[in-house]
């Protein structure tokens, strides 16, 4: 408990600036490839991102194309997972739904990063009434349920794939701001810190290189998270009818449209669902086993999303 | 401590106070008319300025919220754009049906969560450890509006043991009530359970390390009891903000689930008054449901402080 | 009905719902006795109210097991399932049809009209329409669920009142032709029309234009009557609990008992689902004896619905057609051979296949199957395969463009059907874009003429052809917002009109049909899309209107 570790910027490890418990280990680069659940869950995202980043190229059916004299088709050599009410290949759609989901997640948590880390920046480092003002707006967004609020945004802003991702990192948003502020907040009485204060850093230097680089590894966390999160209320979304527009493949929509046909045809929405499922499932579970070794101290905290 | 919490309570003020200018701006964005609601899209440019005005519409905006706070602090939400009827009934009926649900699937969902995250901690690398840690990380992951359908498909159409929607009210008939209750809350108690289990277990092994558990199982305290009596107790403290970050949750996420089972809950009237631009009456919604997450998140604060001293002077 | 999401549609529905318009200014016959169109509202969906035919004499043919009412059995309650209702229980206020299937029985209307639009007595018992006046005949035996009169006086309240909220009232357009109301003595009211057409008027008044609300309690109870709407028809309202259930009663004192009318049951219960996936369920887990979809069901629900045992499908012809409308103001729409090259190009028996699982006839031209003025010889657009794509190609050749053109479909709401479209006509080197409009973009951009193309959905407001020409196609027509003007086609439309012989205008609408679709009909139509009501068979004498809505008064349940 007592080593304060080297300083030396090993930019990766950026626990290992301040953790509480040093051990001798390995790069943190290096634990993080070796360990089994991040493995798995990873070759699994992998595979996801790759079929969603290769799926043009793929001998896979236009997924728009829709054969109306074969509708409702049940599982076959020539469409894997049938056929949807007005023709278009399941399994074919599927993966292109891929393609959006990770697209939604990717720019809807880039987004919510971009609006949620410089708030919780300045209110950690600053404090005071800054950090007062920004984190009770903050206490207030989070206190609206993220449905309910992303319904209500995309009600302003209208139903579409662009205006989910907007609403969807908003919500988010917060939930980085809160966590950042935290981190900061230890980050800025860090001796380094305060050792370059003392060198006369302006404050915008030393929050984006002394103490931004300190709450890396619960950020990466919670983008990892907030991928699942994204990808869960996408869903949700295009569930409703709000997110994602047809005839563009998504998940939830799909899995909406599938939903008369469940007894019948039941690959319609099992297909969608069991995606969701894994990709949800799969950033879930990589999200927390980097907090297990990235930092040690989150162990205890939950996303609150 | 008196000051903590004089403090903490204060500050639930200057939060619903932003509560309230979030809610009202957040619905003044709502482009649509909100006499569409009233006249349907196309009503001529003379009737919309009527009923504008009528509405009161036609006044600057920050007028308009000072007046709606005004009545809100009274109870009064005014009226629905669409239907005329008077939102504070609304509210009325439909909060019980929310806060039944969220309640229910909450109290179930610590019934099971706790036990599991307790006995998956007791023994780590167990069998039982690995599939209740399984079911916590896979719980999270299945989006419950699938979880819905199947579970109706199953429990509704195959073998008509319970009904696939609807709602019937306690007083009306009881067994009937519990009956439609059942599926939409053993929906919703999924993933808190999830996440309770998990909190439960990461907080217990954290605790059972702990030199006092050692001592107790030392002087030769059986295992039971150390868990039950000693270490519960503490490992609890984190499980309780998740307890209320989970009834906040849940308060909101019923939404989709009240599409689904057709329930006539807070959920489905803020979903129908955003599709029909029902600006008063999203407002009252996001108010109420933002209001009781204040509260709950107040209430858990003030626990934690009573049961975790520490917590006062951080 | 493009299919679109289950939980946002009942709001877009709504939203494009019941364009009313000027029955006025439809049509007047001129035939003596029923001789009525209706009127109505046109859009993207469904709806239509009003109509009757031109004999006034056809007998229904929209029941279900249609059986004299002596076998009727007493007792039981019935259960309806339907999307969200809005609560604007009172006719001015009522925007979505979700509504109407609460409305047809908890108000009587003035007339009453069947699947095949005919109108009869119900509340008047007979007109008279002369010198620029109808005059009503009414029944005086009726009371209003609060115990109140029905008479001429309320009658005359009630469309004056009607009259005083001018747009603001939802049925405004209906009555908008009458000038004045005056009761000669109780049971006679008498209005004074703007111009002499009685048939629209009429007609109207068995839609629900025409119900009958009690003008005391609109009055005592203000905007509460939204919620607790008072009538005189055979169920009384019960509880009120949105988004759950609506529960009515059996009307005791109902004048139509003794007339053998209902009400046969002890009640009806509305349980307001949603639309979609868990009105199926709520089907197949035995919870709703009948749907009632206020727009088209999708296909895919009516197969699995048919599917359960006990349960029959209700299939009736249907008054309408999808379609989609082509700015003729535009580029490249303004060239009548690129768009007729467009109409030949659709394959029909695929949409009809796919996107309606077969339930309709492919439509050639506007006039539809269901309508006397119908001719079996005309094909328009739907001819058979090769034929038509030589057509195409002869048309793309004429039209400048033989290597193919490019459009943009505009719309809000689901793509569909334009998706279909657009890979039909691809190999012809026909382009189309598919450009989506947010869910709260109305129609605004198609009045001002800011579309190349759009699919919808062309309701015909009464089983008269005038319902089809007029609004459509007419130069004055309230939705022909397409830029299409042709005098000669208004000169054979209001002759059509004032002709009151009825072979002279089957005729003459043939003609127009011919005449429009030389021009380069503005709305191509695609598919006449049939009426489907899901229901338990033990479900007896289901009134479905033409205008696909169901009246349940008379229902009794079979067991």
């Amino acid at each position: 408990m007592s080593a304060q570790g080297s300083k030396a910027a090993d930019s990766l490890s950026g626990a290992g600036l301040r953790a509480p418990q040093r051990r001798r280990i390995p790069p943190v680069l290096g634990r993080v490839l070796r360990d089994p659940t991040i493995r798995i869950a990873g070759s699994v995202i992998i595979l996801l991102v790759l079929l969603a980043a290769t799926a043009p190229i793929l001998p896979l059916d236009d997924p728009d194309v829709q054969d109306l004299y074969a509708v409702r088709a049940n599982p076959s050599a020539d469409h894997w997972l049938g056929t949807d009410p007005i023709g278009r290949d399941v399994f074919s759609r599927v993966i292109y739904g891929a393609r959006i989901s990770m697209f939604v997640g990717l720019v809807s948590v880039t987004m919510a990063f971009i609006v949620g880390v410089p708030i919780g920046l300045a209110a950690g480092f600053r404090g005071g009434l800054t950090d007062t003002l920004l984190m009770r707006m903050v206490d207030v967004v989070i206190a609206v349920p993220p449905l309910l609020l992303a319904i209500a945004l995309i009600s302003a802003l209208g139903a579409g794939i662009w205006n989910a991702m907007f609403a969807i990192g908003l919500i988010a948003a917060p939930g980085y701001a809160r966590l950042v502020r935290g981190e900061a907040l230890a980050a800025r009485e860090l001796d380094y810190v305060l050792a370059a204060r003392s060198l006369g850093a302006s404050n915008l230097r030393l929050m984006a290189v002394h103490v931004f680089p300190a709450t890396i590894p619960a950020v990466i966390v919670q983008c990892s998270l907030g991928l699942a999160f994204a990808i869960l209320t996408e869903a949700s979304l295009s569930f409703l009818g709000l997110g994602v527009q047809p005839p563009t493949p998504a998940w939830g929509s799909m899995l909406q449209n599938g939903f008369p046909y469940l007894q019948q045809q039941m690959w319609m929405a099992v297909g969608p669902g069991v995606a969701i499922f894994l990709a949800v499932l799969a950033f879930n579970v990589l999200g927390d086993a980097l907090r297990d070794i990235l930092d040690p101290r989150l162990r205890n905290r939950r996303a609150n999303l | 401590m008196t000051a903590y919490i004089l403090r903490r309570v204060l500050l639930i003020v200057p939060l619903l106070l932003l509560l309230t200018i979030f809610a009202f701006v957040l619905n003044s964005v709502v482009p649509g008319d909100p006499t569409g609601a009233i006249l349907g899209e196309n009503a001529n440019p003379e009737a919309k300025r009527q009923v504008e005005q009528e509405l009161g519409l036609d006044r600057p905006m920050v007028v308009r919220y000072l007046d709606w706070l005004g009545n809100a602090a009274q109870g009064d939400f005014g009226r629905s754009y669409v239907n005329r009827q008077p939102i504070t009934q609304q509210l009325q009926d439909r909060f019980p049906v929310t806060l039944e649900l969220a309640l229910v699937a909450l109290v179930v969902a610590t019934l099971l969560g706790i036990p599991l995250g307790v006995i998956a901690a007791v023994r780590p690398g167990s069998i039982v450890d690995r599939l209740a840690m399984v079911f916590a990380v896979a719980g999270v992951a299945l989006p419950n509006f699938f979880l819905a359908t199947l579970l109706v498909l199953f429990f509704s159409v195959k073998l008509h043991w319970l009904p696939a929607t609807g709602w019937i009210p306690f007083s009306e008939d009881p067994v009937e009530h519990i009956r439609h209750v059942i599926l939409p809350a053993a929906t919703l108690v999924l993933t808190p359970t999830a996440i309770i289990a998990r909190m439960m277990r990461t907080s217990m092994v954290g605790v059972l390390a702990e030199d006092y558990v050692r001592t107790a199982r030392a002087k030769g305290l059986r295992k039971f009891t150390v868990v039950v009596r000693h270490a519960l107790r503490n490992a609890m403290i984190p499980t309780l903000t998740v307890l209320g970050l989970q009834l906040s949750a849940l308060l909101g996420g019923t939404i989709i689930i009240e599409s689904v089972f057709g329930l006539p809950g807070l959920g489905r009237l803020a979903l129908t008054a955003v599709t029909g631009h029902d600006s008063p009456t999203i407002q009252a919604v996001v108010l109420l449901i933002g209001t009781g997450v204040l509260t709950i998140s107040l209430l858990v604060d003030l626990l934690y402080a009573y049961v975790n001293p520490r917590i006062r002077y951080a | 009905m493009e299919r679109d999401n289950y939980w946002t549609r009942l709001s877009t529905r709504r939203l494009g719902r019941r364009r009313l318009i000027g029955g006025a200014s439809f049509a007047a016959l001129g035939l003596a006795a029923a001789a009525t169109v209706g009127c109505g509202d046109d859009d993207d969906d469904d709806t239509s109210d009003g109509g009757a035919t031109s004999t006034g004499t056809t007998a229904a043919t929209g029941t279900s097991a249609a059986s004299p009412t002596s076998q009727a059995k007493k007792g039981g309650k019935l259960v309806v399932g339907g999307g969200t209702m809005l609560g604007q229980f009172e006719p001015n206020a009522s925007t979505s049809a979700a509504d109407w299937a609460l409305l047809f029985a908890l108000y009587d209307t003035l007339f009453v009209t069947d699947n095949t639009g005919a109108v009869k007595p119900n509340l008047a018992t007979s007109y008279e329409a002369k010198d620029g006046q109808v005059s009503l005949k009414l029944r005086s035996d009726v009371k209003f669920h609060d115990g109140t009169p029905f008479n001429a006086t309320a009658v005359k309240r009630n469309v004056e009142r009607t009259l005083g909220l001018g747009t603001k009232s939802r049925v405004y357009s209906q009555w908008s032709q009458v000038e004045t109301v005056t009761v000669p003595d109780e049971t006679t009211v008498v209005f004074k029309l703007k111009q002499p057409q009685y048939g629209p008027i009429v007609a109207n008044m068995a839609t629900i234009a025409g119900a009958m609300p009690s003008p005391d309690a609109i009055e005592k109870l203000g905007q509460d009557f939204n919620s607790k709407p008072v009538g005189t028809g055979p169920y009384k309202i019960d509880q009120v609990a949105l988004d759950s259930r609506i529960t009515t009663t059996a009307n005791k004192e109902y004048w139509g008992t003794a007339a053998g009318k209902g009400p046969h049951m002890d009640g009806i219960e509305y349980k307001i689902v949603a639309t979609g996936a868990a009105l199926v369920t709520a089907m197949q887990a035995g919870e709703v004896d009948i749907i009632h979809y206020s727009i088209s069901a999708p296909a895919g629900e009516i197969i699995q619905l048919k599917a359960i045992s006990g349960v029959e499908v209700l299939q009736l012809p249907s008054h309408s057609f999808t379609e989609f409308r082509l700015n003729r103001g535009k580029a490249p729409f303004d060239n009548a051979d690129l768009l007729k090259a467009l109409g030949y190009a659709l394959d029909r028996d695929a949409i009809l296949a796919g996107n309606h699982g077969g339930f309709g006839k492919p439509a050639g031209g506007p006039i539809n199957p269901a309508t006397w003025a119908y001719n079996p010889n005309f094909k328009g657009f739907n001819l058979p395969k090769a034929e038509r794509e030589a057509k195409v190609k002869e048309h793309l050749q004429k039209g400048g463009s033989p290597s193919g053109f490019a459009f943009t479909f505009k719309l809000a709401g689901s793509t569909e059907r334009a998706e279909t479209i657009k890979q039909m006509v691809k190999p012809y080197g026909i382009d189309v874009t598919i450009e989506v409009l947010p869910a709260t973009a109305g129609t605004q951009y198609l009045y001002d003429g800011d579309f190349q193309a759009t699919p919808s959905f062309t309701p015909q407001y009464s089983p008269d052809p005038d319902s089809i020409f007029r609004p459509n196609f007419h130069s004055a027509g309230q939705f022909n917002y397409h830029r299409f003007k042709s005098d000669a086609l208004d000169q054979l439309i209001d002759q059509a009109a004032a002709e009151t012989d009825q072979a002279k205008r089957k005729d003459l609408y043939w003609q127009a049909q011919d005449m429009i679709f030389d021009l380069g009909i503005p709305r191509i139509p695609n598919v006449h899309v049939d009426i489907l009501v899901p229901m338990k068979t033990k479900v007896k004498n289901l009134q479905v209107g033409w205008d696909t809505y169901m009246r349940v008064g008379d229902v009794w349940l079979d067991g």
